[in-house]
């Protein structure tokens, strides 16, 4: 449009204006927008010794909420203001902001000042990477796991959940743990992706997006594992329904005891690490097998943004979160597992209690979020639908076909 | 011509503020609503496409049917709770000023906060609305999260939140109407509910007029109650969502910007009809004198 | 006599019979608000409901402070709220007088014309005003946020009726004293104007206080945020702790009560004088 293009056009040619205008030696502010207040204070101490290092360049984090963030990075980056660096995730906008050249590609940057990516997992810079080329520094990885209350456990007599554990292990379990007289369930039927049908269609070997780029929720794994979802709640009634899950999230339920297993991230350690209840009693184990195994896992990088009057300065920075000292910083701080998979033992370390070594075992098969350059086209629609098909709305299997139907339609059309 | 002069300088920062913060984002969005808008800025020309695609969208429909079940059931109930309570306030008792306050503290209350601690009572588990209900052996249900209630539920809310403007408003309408056509009624031997309905209400009904129109737009553009108590992603959501928050899931998750824009102008010429069929009607009801 | 209570009381007591346990309905949410935040998370989640925090917690207070910087987000809450309630009041009064008491050509259709940007969904704004402020290079600064809530259709529209209302004589009789409409305007209508004026304040105060999307898109530093921003993102995926969320709420509704309790008076008396005459 036309507009717009001529109001981003004034507003970078102005930058670029102002950015000449600058003495060279002056000092300059980046602006790194990220979305999780907890890891603030690790970004911010990355930043201080960065500073140390390069006196002229100082760094202002900016923390967005999680809900708002895309909708702000969006506003921002059309009217041309754009923070400096800021967190990327899989699936946000990342394909759209590579494709459009709105955030930079490292690749032409790393041809001219090479830095070490080795002692990143491949396979999350593969995540990263659009059209051969890499687009942002992953930062972190996340999988999902197993969080049990070892109370209910001991007082059960049951065996805490391991890595022989399978989904009839979870239905079992959970029967035995239901206790409806103290409003303990046995587990919590998360309805999102991440935390919920992600990982039992991963495990039931079903897919997302199939390898020729449609809808795999026509796949009878996927139907099946929707199924086995559904049945937790309505057959076996270990879990909460669909509509009791909205009013409590799983993870409340869960700190405060009045759920005995659910599936999280390794994202919410710090969140459970905070309150001493979940410190004595919550433990993370792997997830439970179907027919194989399956982890939903996620990524965060920092990216460049095109737009940036200081993209100098910005590499300097990027260059320094990619490495060593940053990454030992983050794992430090028990936020996120760091991509630096050496320095994994340090996260696991920062709070023991927990037992936190299952979350990077599960890296070894951990399924990267699927999305495509329309994610929100079909995943807003995909979540209501699947939550319906669980709250018994709508058989299982018709949902799953309504969902395959529209999936096939919105990827159909990212293709032209 | 010295005062004419005077006038447009008078007027100048609201024009120029209004032109520049509302009239010509009104403008875009009427462009916008042609087009097909990809994220980041991305533009192509549809022509009318977005429009012939609301004409064939379910949920535009469901959001339209919600919009005006929302607008016509807060607009109703708030305005006459809130007149019921200004007549009672206008007796004079004491203590007026404790009552009026603390029947304005919803207006008063962020909608973010409002909307955290109504999420917590409307609890089906652990909810005061629901433990208060099983002491006289009701069976509550789930109040946001039950398709069948969480348009109501949602209502419930609004109403709440707007009783005390009403309430205030028509509370300084009364205190206009002259105390000594209530003597006079009473002379004549009128109790107090026939005086009302025959003395105040009908010198009344201009404060009333401007209430029920400004409540109405409000009513039509209800958005915060949904987006904090419900949210994009809520099991209820389809039942309860209106124009507004369709223009919002459209626009800002979904991303399809120009389709949004095609919703929100209906909803503003559906607001525009409303309003002026409104101003159309008021002959038949409201006195001037 | 000995009838030295009149039958009068008994209708005062009924209207107290009904207004009593009306009020404690419609401030039931308010009374939650402010128990929840003296509680855990485990007694504001406990079944069934416990309705009394154990003991009180002051720490969810302190933790605002301590971890969410509500002492800055306060102060730049004052600051904006200030600043744009003094320039809406002025703006809509200047505008609200030339309305209502000059003659001027196409008065009639700007008028109409103001009237129907009420009718405007504001979450329409948002992009083209962000990219508006954007080019002025206004993203991050308290003008952005500030400036563009400096007019509102609904203050002019609401103090042009009140200016209606005062008596047409007391323009005239400045005409003839030899006034202009300027020296009119500051001398002799705004003093009379001031119930009007206190009735629009509030509104424009409270609007000011509350209003979440706009300074959440326009402002990214921490140290400018407002605290309706800090309180929205206080419940994220991240932080849940619903009692500490409900003490920010207490304290950020504090303020405008307070300010409501005592202003109660003039802003009945402003709405009263400008409702009547449509």
């Amino acid at each position: 449009m036309k507009m717009f293009k001529t109001t981003l056009a004034t507003a970078t040619s102005l930058a670029t204006f102002a950015a000449l205008a600058t003495p060279a030696l002056a000092e300059v502010t980046l602006r790194v927008s990220i979305w999780d207040a907890n890891q603030r204070p690790a970004l911010e101490e990355i930043a201080a010794q960065f500073t140390a290092q390069n006196p002229e360049i100082l760094i202002s984090v900016e923390v967005v909420p999680r809900s708002d963030y895309v909708t702000k990075l969006e506003t921002s980056i059309v009217g041309g203001s754009g923070p400096d660096i800021f967190w990327n995730a899989l699936p946000d906008r990342f394909l759209d902001l590579a494709r459009l050249g709105l955030i930079e590609n490292l690749d032409e940057w790393m041809a001219d000042d090479p830095i070490d990516l080795s002692p990143i997992a491949p396979s999350l810079l593969e995540a990263f990477t659009y059209e051969g080329s890499l687009y942002a520094i992953p930062k972190d990885f996340d999988t999902v796991g197993l969080w049990y209350n070892k109370a209910y456990f001991d007082a059960a007599g049951i065996d805490y959940p391991d890595e022989t554990w399978t989904w009839e292990t979870l239905r079992e379990a959970a029967i035995e743990l239901t206790d409806p007289e103290n409003n303990v369930y046995g587990f919590v039927v998360n309805p999102g992706t991440r935390q919920g049908y992600y990982n039992f269609i991963a495990q039931n070997g079903g897919q997302v997006i199939t390898d020729d780029h449609r809808s795999g929720f026509d796949m009878p794994e996927t139907i099946e594992a929707l199924q086995f979802m559904h049945d937790l709640i309505h057959v076996d009634g270990v879990s909460p329904t669909i509509q009791q899950t909205e009013e409590v999230n799983p993870q409340t339920r869960f700190q405060t005891g009045q759920a005995a297993m659910i599936y999280d991230g390794s994202w919410r350690t710090s969140q459970f690490a905070g309150d001493p209840y979940m410190l004595e009693n919550a433990r993370v184990a792997v997830l439970p097998q179907g027919k194989e195994r399956g982890s939903s896992s996620g990524t965060l990088g920092y990216s460049i943004y095109s737009g940036s009057d200081h993209l100098e300065e910005s590499w300097e920075f990027l260059k320094f979160l990619a490495g060593p000292e940053a990454a030992l910083i983050q794992a430090e701080s028990g936020t996120v597992i760091p991509s630096h998979l050496d320095e994994a033992s340090v996260w696991v370390n920062a709070v023991p209690e927990f037992g936190l070594q299952p979350f990077v075992d599960m890296a070894d098969y951990a399924v990267v979020v699927s999305h495509s350059f329309n994610t929100p086209g079909w995943d807003q629609p995909t979540r209501t639908l699947v939550k319906n098909a669980l709250a018994g709305d709508i058989p299982v299997e018709e949902a799953a076909q309504q969902i395959a139907d529209l999936m096939n339609e919105v990827l159909a059309a990212e293709l032209n | 011509m010295n005062v004419v002069f005077w006038a447009y300088v008078l007027i100048a920062p609201i024009v120029i503020g209004e032109a520049l913060f509302a009239l010509w984002p009104l403008a875009q969005s009427i462009y916008l609503s042609f087009t097909s808008w990809g994220v980041f800025g991305q533009v192509r020309w549809t022509g009318l496409e977005n429009y012939s695609q609301l004409l064939e969208d379910p949920e535009v429909y469901s959001a339209l049917r919600n919009t005006i079940v929302i607008a016509v059931a807060s607009v109703f109930g708030s305005v006459s709770i809130a007149t019921f309570l200004a007549v009672l306030l206008n007796v004079g008792v004491r203590g007026t000023s404790v009552y009026r306050v603390l029947l304005f503290l919803p207006v008063v209350t962020m909608p973010a906060a409002s909307a955290m601690v109504w999420k917590w009572l409307y609890n089906s588990d652990i909810g005061l609305l629901n433990s208060a209900l099983s002491v006289v052996g009701i069976d509550g249900p789930a109040w946001l999260t039950d398709k069948s209630y969480a348009l109501w539920s949602v209502v419930i809310v609004t109403i709440w939140n707007e009783i005390g403007i009403g309430m205030i408003i028509l509370l300084a309408g009364l205190q206009g109407v002259p105390k000594s056509l209530h003597e006079a009624a009473h002379l004549d031997g009128a109790g107090p509910v026939a005086t009302f309905f025959f003395v105040t209400l009908p010198l009344l009904t201009p404060t009333l007029f401007f209430v029920v129109v400004t409540s109405t737009i409000g009513a039509f553009q209800m958005f915060d109650a949904i987006f904090l108590m419900i949210g994009p992603e809520g099991y209820a959501l389809d039942s309860a969502q209106n124009l507004i928050f369709l223009f919002y899931k459209q626009g800002f998750i979904i991303g399809d910007k120009g389709y949004a824009a095609a919703i929100v102008l209906v909803l503003f010429l559906i607001i525009a009809l409303v309003t002026a069929l409104q101003f159309w009607l008021q002959k038949r009801w409201v006195h001037y004198e | 006599m000995t009838t030295a209570k009149p039958p009068v009381n008994y209708s005062h007591l009924l209207v107290h019979i009904v207004l009593i346990p009306v009020c404690i309905i419609m401030v039931i949410p308010f009374i939650w608000m402010v128990l929840t935040a003296f509680k855990t998370l485990a007694e504001a989640t406990a079944i069934p409901v416990q309705i009394f925090p154990s003991s009180l917690r002051w720490e969810n207070f302190v933790r605002l402070f301590e971890s969410f910087n509500f002492g800055t987000m306060y102060t730049n809450s004052i600051v904006a709220t200030v600043l744009r309630v003094t320039a809406q009041v002025s703006f809509a009064a200047m505008a609200g007088y030339a309305f209502a008491r000059l003659r001027f050509p196409g008065r009639d259709i700007i008028f109409a014309v103001l009237l129907s940007v009420m009718m405007i969904p504001p979450v329409l704004y948002l992009i083209p005003k962000f990219l508006l402020m954007a080019q002025l290079g206004w993203v991050n600064t308290l003008q952005g946020y500030v400036v563009p809530g400096f007019t509102s259709a609904f203050g002019t529209f609401l103090l042009r009726q009140f200016f209606k209302t005062l008596p047409e004589e007391l323009s005239e009789a400045a005409k003839l004293d030899g006034c202009g409409p300027v020296r009119t305007f500051f001398w002799i209508m705004l003093p009379l104007a001031k119930p009007g004026l206190v009735a629009f304040g509030i509104f424009s105060i409270l609007w000011s206080w509350n209003e979440l999307l706009w300074p959440l898109i326009i402002l990214n530093s921490p140290e400018k945020m407002t605290l309706s921003v800090g309180l929205a993102t206080m419940e994220g995926e991240y932080v849940s702790d619903y009692p500490v969320m409900m003490a920010g709420a207490v304290l950020a509704v504090m303020p405008m009560i307070v300010m409501f309790f005592i202003f109660q008076r003039q802003f009945i008396e402003g709405i009263a004088l400008t409702g009547s005459k449509s």
